[in-house]
């Protein structure tokens, strides 16, 4: 009994210091994790078998790529290219830039994109003589429901494909068309809320289309060896089920062979710079926790407590878990969130009487990366755009945000629900 | 460098005997070489002496006498001192007390730094009173140890850096700042504040930076962008804007008895090219890469 208050007692000042921030997050998740070891809830081997590997090098994979990617000027050069092909009309540039950020998002990590493209988008809308607020804004919900669509899109994909199996093609199968379903009806509620309010000058619109994006290309060989890269990259993923290898594997490879063939001088500071050793130390720390959990009895005590509590209704539970995760990642962060609800769930797979448990895994993916929407705090992407206005003028205050937000996080959740509901156990 | 490092009790002796400065002398000669293996020795070092008391005289008017010779390979430098208890009268002037000084031929600038702290002690007429009615070499020696003379061997901060420099207050407009910077032509600035304390620095950079956003300086070029005219804005702000707003802090700065090799350091270790000079939160002078370069290496 007393390693689980322990255990739980680690786990809850941690979190509560993660909330608040009083200490710094990754100080206190990887005490906290030692903490465990101190009071010998569990020996230091077993605490470090609770580390993720496959996603921590999965995640050291995509920081690499997207550092050697950032670099050839590709990001700047496709928004800039999207605001001429936009003929420097603003709700234009609002709805292609949205689903050019997607995009990009699915593929690659979300804070790196909004830190080329937030910039961008503000001289652009500073060019256009209108508010940028908007255009962040609707850059950030971009990020976050592009980055849903896929395994790699968002760390809390990662956590979970990772942790329950789960293929890239699976995500692609399973989250990618509500995915897009839910971007298209972003942008249509985009469309009817902004079209009548923005208006240009010609003038305006033509210093846009005055700027020569092709020059942005900083190294044209590197980009084509970039694109190579990722083609394979992406090949590797959706034949993994295949060629057996798992996802970090897959992603080191493209990610070392990528940094060998650039720029020699770069490599150190691709390593030093691009990698978010930070973040990643944060989730070993993490990992050390909800082992800890684990090993104390706690998952499989609240496991079946839960599940009780939902009188074994498998399908009301799911449900509940999208919009459970959706309204807790906005408060304690997506990743927290999700690395404590795995061992969870797969807890509470044997107190239903279920085929699979699959569909409580989308459910969760959709909840806690939707989630992020729900509040200025609710993701990295959000916290670092909010940022980037703020030093240049442009405050958005949280209630600001949220009275952009709060629809499109509702309506995203509901067609997420919907979409659940109608895939998994109505058809 | 401390004038009392250089100087050694035994060294130091009171002359009963001697009338002529050549008498004490030889004995000084003597004296040395009991204690120090010198390249030249006994009769040999005293004709160099001699021979180099004849070219010029050493006596200074404080009553002192600085004798000196330089040995080639001695690589040291030793001081005798002689008080002689009845003062010796050499062409007029009266000699109070004599140091001999045998130096090394390559320690011209040491010898002449001793030299400058040996007159400057002269010159305090209470401290060379005390000297002189110690009982011996060790009174004489703890009378110098405590008044801390300082053998200057090196250039400091405060030989080389520009005095009373230009400031700007920390409540001026950036137009003020233009201005100045135009006048002087200078490209930085230490700020103060209202009691004239240094609070920071301000530079050109800082000043055209006003008109770049932020946002510009997060991408990774700007070719693309052939018509952006920042500066429009700078000047629409050049009233609003306080140096406050812009200035670095008054973290970085030197003092006038830093050395210059620290100056450089500094220097490159801040990547920075323009420094304060400060004493008692006060700006007495400002230090660039360009002076110590002007001043020190191409002196």
């Amino acid at each position: 009994m007393l390693p689980m208050i322990l255990a739980l007692l680690i786990f809850i000042i941690t979190y509560v210091f993660i909330i608040s921030e009083w200490i710094n997050k990754t100080t206190i998740v990887l005490l906290g994790g030692f903490l465990i070891v101190l009071c010998r809830i569990m020996t230091q081997e077993v605490a470090f078998s609770y580390i993720d590997w496959n996603v921590i090098f999965l995640l050291i994979g995509m920081m690499i790529i997207m550092g050697v990617i950032k670099d050839t000027g590709v990001f700047q050069y496709a928004a800039i290219k999207t605001a001429k092909v936009a003929k420097g009309s603003p709700i234009r540039i609002m709805m292609l830039m949205f689903a050019v950020t997607a995009a990009i998002s699915a593929v690659l990590d979300n804070v790196t994109t909004v830190m080329i493209i937030i910039p961008v988008i503000i001289l652009i809308a500073s060019e256009l003589g209108i508010s940028p607020i908007p255009f962040i804004i609707t850059q950030i919900m971009a990020s976050n429901i592009g980055g849903t669509a896929t395994l790699i899109g968002d760390p809390p994909n990662i956590l979970i494909g990772s942790a329950v199996k789960l293929t890239f093609i699976d995500f692609i199968v399973n989250l990618t068309p509500v995915i897009i379903i839910i971007s298209l009806l972003s942008m249509a509620v985009i469309y009817l809320v902004f079209h009548k309010r923005m208006h240009v000058s010609n003038q305006r619109r033509a210093r846009i289309m005055g700027y020569n994006e092709k020059i942005l290309i900083t190294n044209k060989p590197l980009l084509i060896k970039s694109i190579i890269v990722m083609c394979l990259l992406m090949f590797g993923f959706v034949a993994q089920e295949f060629i057996r290898l798992n996802s970090a594997t897959i992603a080191m490879t493209a990610a070392l062979v990528l940094l060998i063939l650039s720029n020699r001088k770069e490599v150190e500071h691709i390593l030093t710079q691009s990698i978010d050793w930070v973040s990643l130390f944060f989730l070993i720390g993490l990992f050390m926790i909800i082992g800890g959990l684990n090993e104390a009895g706690v998952m499989s005590k609240a496991a079946p407590a839960i599940v009780r509590v939902t009188r074994a209704n498998f399908q009301f539970t799911t449900l509940a878990m999208i919009w459970f995760s959706g309204i807790l990642s906005s408060v304690i962060g997506a990743v927290p969130l999700v690395a404590t609800m795995i061992p969870l769930i797969k807890n509470m797979a044997s107190s239903f009487n279920v085929v699979s448990m699959d569909p409580m895994w989308w459910a969760l993916a959709l909840g806690s990366c939707l989630g992020g929407n729900g509040t200025v705090l609710g993701s990295a992407a959000n916290i670092v755009s909010v940022g980037i206005a703020k030093r240049n003028g442009f405050p958005i205050s949280f209630w600001r945000f949220l009275r952009y937000s709060f629809f499109i996080t509702l309506m995203s959740l509901a067609v997420s629900t919907l979409y659940v509901w109608l895939r998994y156990f109505f058809l | 460098m401390q004038l009392i490092s250089l100087l050694e009790p035994k060294l130091i002796y009171f002359d009963t005997n001697s009338d002529t400065k050549t008498d004490a002398l030889k004995i000084m000669v003597d004296l040395i070489c009991k204690h120090y293996e010198t390249p030249r020795c006994r009769d040999d070092l005293f004709e160099l002496v001699l021979k180099r008391e004849q070219e010029s005289s050493t006596v200074y008017p404080t009553g002192l006498a600085i004798p000196h010779v330089r040995i080639d390979n001695f690589d040291d430098t030793v001081i005798c001192v002689c008080i002689p208890r009845k003062p010796i009268s050499e062409n007029g002037q009266l000699i109070k007390i004599i140091f001999l000084i045998i130096t090394d031929n390559s320690s011209a600038k040491l010898y002449l730094n001793i030299v400058s702290a040996l007159i400057r002690m002269s010159r305090d007429s209470a401290v060379m009173g005390q000297i002189l009615s110690q009982k011996d070499g060790h009174g004489v020696y703890h009378v110098i140890k405590q008044e801390d003379y300082k053998v200057k061997e090196d250039l400091t901060v405060k030989d080389i850096m520009n005095t009373s420099p230009p400031t700007i207050r920390d409540t001026a407009t950036i137009k003020e700042l233009a201005e100045l910077l135009s006048s002087q032509n200078i490209v930085n600035l230490p700020v103060v504040n209202d009691k004239n304390e240094f609070v920071g620095e301000v530079d050109i950079l800082q000043y055209l930076k006003v008109g770049v956003p932020d946002y510009l300086m997060l991408m990774n070029n700007l070719k693309f962008l052939p018509s952006f005219e920042p500066f429009e804005q700078l000047y629409s702000k050049e009233d609003e804007v306080l140096i406050k707003d812009i200035m670095t802090g008054p973290e970085l700065n030197l003092y006038p008895d830093n050395s210059i090799i620290e100056a450089v350091f500094r220097m490159i270790q801040h990547k920075k090219t323009f420094f304060a000079v400060t004493e008692n939160k006060k700006v007495v002078g400002t230090l660039t890469a360009g002076d110590i370069f002007r001043k020190v290496v191409r002196a």
